[in-house]
């Protein structure tokens, strides 16, 4: 048997993909070989059995969709039943019977397995997978992942994914606060959700005080913002909003959403991008890197001890003093004492470290981590200038970098920032001028829609910095229009030539040892080991 | 064999109209069911339609179902019929659309796994899995359980599709290996990692 064929011939296979001329040397290869076309069975077997074994293992979702359907014996599916009540629902609705519709749709949907859940003592959720979680007071006990209904969960920052008794899945962004009233049902009083329905969690509703929204087979977004407006966003599918104050219900289609504010009712846009619909997941493979330790230098260059990113020597960092163009030693940042082994001081005035490496661009996960003692006279007064590592080009929000706030519109004064330029940012919480060594990490999680708000995760001493400001704007760093490779010690907003009517140098003041920059997004646990070994994650 | 106490006592509740009594004997044999057509079509949703379908009818024709006898066997009768209706009405496009790998494939599924051996295959699979961490759980959760497509899979992991296929299909072939051995009752010397 021809192994690298039959590997992709059965790949395909399995995923339905398989072209005319790849069936052809298949159906030849298991002729021709009955270890092939009994590995073939084997692959698809398995193939056909995994989403099986990866849901409802107790076969609980099933039976409540059975005994719903055995409820109205007149219909011929649950998808009929709800066509049946959104006609029902509609011609009352014109009748001005709107509060008896709105009930009678939900009813219908409800009531059928209302009964079932009563009867199995089941937990409302399971804490299926966290992110960076800072809890709210207690956290959940860590002995089960199992939460009892009416459980009330609060978090300052952080991803948790809850997967419901129902089927439905749900991805809360801290801060969030929402009670778990059941295996159906969720009562949102703050905070980002997402919510994703299989058709055994049709009719799963989120609450909040200004109004609920029933699914009816789809995947949706709630934003409550406490004492003030509730926002719904469908993604895809349907759903019914009915506002607590007045009002029909409204349905709403893929892309519509609904914002409600007491009396006030106003249709808008739904827009994916503002909420986090998916837990990151890990890279699958061990990720490049670079790591400059600053322990090794030659002639002014700082050697890269990473791998796999970075080639031909793309990675070396040269220590440089504004505007000299080449290492001269003595005139670039100076060596001291770092956390581990030698670390890098920066001065504030003039001198940085350029690497031609260009950086991580367009959407790719990234990890940048560091150490970085800064210095207690870091104020509002010291505006800009203070760019700990930074790449990209400024053209719009395409430029990427870390640095102590130093603007007091965006944020707290010394508090870790990751700017994109025009206007995109996030600001943490803890204060960084205190002259001593902190361990400072900024998580990028990539994909199509990643955002500042809801793909950057910001860590300090090795725990998720809860956030205080950040935008919604979408991440797309540029790295070939720069002009430049990655900076560490000046601002990107210091551009080279420097153009008429700048302010002035933009370094940074302080020191650095120990930075490492991944193409992947690290855990909270990866965070951790790094913190402590200096060592990347195997 | 004759069913437990329970499961008669279950079978006469269920022909007598308590449907609490057969969501049970649902809730029990579900996986049975489900897996028998899943191992014979090649789209998940369909075979989870039918497995549903199969006990809203069983429910109807329950007064023919011999409380003395497992009702196992009988659920499965009614799947397959349900299955054999399903293929004459829905015909889908064979694999490749070669009606002769369709064929051998339709033919080579049920006589690799005998009949009734498709719920023990799903429990070695369960198994099997529980021995699988990290990245790769990560990796076959998304794909199985969260229905992402292999083009999601590749932009979020930052790779290529054809990589992410062939990542898939080194872990179906450990996997089936696993299975295999467990059926056999001698486990694997390794277990997939």
């Amino acid at each position: 048997m021809n192994t690298m064929q039959w590997q992709t011939l059965a790949a395909r296979a399995a995923e339905g993909t398989l072209s005319v001329e790849e069936g052809v040397q298949l159906l030849a290869l298991c002729r021709e070989s009955e270890e092939a076309r009994v590995a073939l069975m084997r692959v698809l077997t398995v193939e056909r059995l995994l989403p099986l074994a990866l849901s409802d293992p107790s076969g609980q979702y099933a039976a409540r969709e059975v005994a719903m359907r055995l409820q109205q014996p007149d219909t011929a599916s649950i998808q009929a039943a709800w066509r049946s009540a959104e006609k029902a629902r509609r011609w009352l609705w014109q009748k001005h019977l709107r509060w008896v519709a709105a009930a009678a749709a939900i009813v219908l949907m409800l009531t059928g397995g209302a009964w079932w859940l009563d009867q199995i003592h089941t937990p409302a959720a399971t804490l299926s997978r966290s992110e960076g979680i800072v809890w709210t007071g207690a956290a959940p006990s860590l002995k089960s992942s199992d939460l009892a209904k009416d459980t009330r969960l609060r978090a300052q920052a952080g991803l948790v994914e809850l997967a419901f008794e129902s089927g439905a899945r749900m991805v809360l962004e801290g801060p969030f606060d929402v009670e778990l009233k059941d295996g159906m049902h969720a009562y949102l009083h703050s905070g980002r959700i997402s919510v994703r329905c299989p058709p055994s969690a049709h009719g799963f509703s989120v609450e909040t005080t200004e109004g609920i929204a029933v699914d009816r087979g789809t995947e949706f977004c709630v934003h409550m913002v406490q004492g003030a407006a509730m926002e719904v966003h469908v993604l895809s599918g349907v759903v019914d909003v009915t506002a607590k104050n007045s009002g029909p219900t409204t349905t709403l289609f893929d892309n519509e959403g609904l914002r409600i504010h007491g009396p006030s009712i106003e249709r808008i846009d739904a827009d994916a991008n503002t909420f986090v619909t998916s837990m990151p997941v890990s890279a699958g493979r061990a990720p490049g890197y670079i790591h400059w330790s600053f322990d090794e230098i030659n002639a002014g260059t700082v050697v890269n001890n990473g791998k796999d990113l970075g080639v031909d020597g793309q990675a070396r960092l040269d220590l440089l003093s504004y505007p000299d163009k080449v290492p001269t030693p003595g005139k670039g940042p100076q060596l001291i004492e770092g956390v581990s082994g030698k670390g890098l001081s920066l001065d504030g005035k003039a001198v940085y470290a350029e690497s031609p490496f260009p950086g991580i661009g367009g959407t790719a996960s990234r990890t940048v981590a560091l150490w970085v003692r800064i210095p207690k006279e870091l104020n509002k007064d010291s505006v800009y200038g203070h760019g700990i590592i930074s790449w990209g080009s400024l053209t719009g929000p395409n430029a990427w970098q870390m640095s102590a706030n130093t603007i007091v519109q965006d944020g707290p004064v010394g508090r870790l920032r990751l700017g994109i330029y025009d206007n995109g940012r996030i600001v943490g919480t803890t204060d960084l001028r205190d002259n001593q060594w902190h361990h400072i990490a900024v998580v990028m999680y990539g994909g199509s829609r990643a955002s500042i708000a809801t793909n950057v995760m910001l860590y300090v001493d090795g725990k998720p910095e809860i956030v205080t400001r950040k935008t919604r704007t979408e991440i797309n760093t540029d790295v070939l229009n720069a002009g430049h490779g990655l900076w560490l010690g000046r601002n990107v907003a210091f551009p080279d030539p420097v153009r008429n009517g700048d302010p002035g140098p933009r370094f940074f003041k302080g020191d650095v040892d120990e930075v490492f920059i991944f193409n992947a997004a690290l855990s909270h646990e990866e965070i951790n080991t790094l913190m402590r070994t200096h060592h990347a994650p195997q | 064999m004759s069913p437990s106490d329970e499961e008669s006592r279950l079978i006469r509740a269920a022909q007598s109209g308590d449907i609490s009594a057969f969501a049970t004997l649902v809730q029990r044999h579900h996986a049975g069911v489900r897996a028998c057509l899943a191992v014979r079509l090649a789209n998940s949703h369909d075979a989870e339609d039918l497995a549903q379908e199969a006990f809203v009818t069983a429910f109807r024709k329950l007064a023919d179902c011999d409380p003395n006898r497992p009702i196992g066997p009988w659920l499965r009768g009614i799947a397959m019929n349900l299955l054999a209706n399903h293929r004459r009405k829905f015909r889908a496009l064979p694999i490749g659309l070669n009606e002769e790998l369709q064929a051998l494939i339709d033919n080579g599924l049920p006589s690799h796994l005998p009949a009734e051996r498709e719920n023990a295959a799903l429990e070695a699979l369960r198994d099997c899995l529980d021995q699988i961490e990290g990245p790769s759980r990560l990796l076959l959760q998304a794909r199985y359980a969260e229905g992402m497509s292999l083009d999601e899979l590749a932009q979020r992991l930052q790779r290529k599709t054809s990589a992410v296929s062939m990542q898939l299909h080194r872990l179906r072939v450990v996997i089936g290996d696993c299975v295999e051995a467990t059926l056999r009752g001698t486990p694997p010397a390794t277990t997939p990692s």
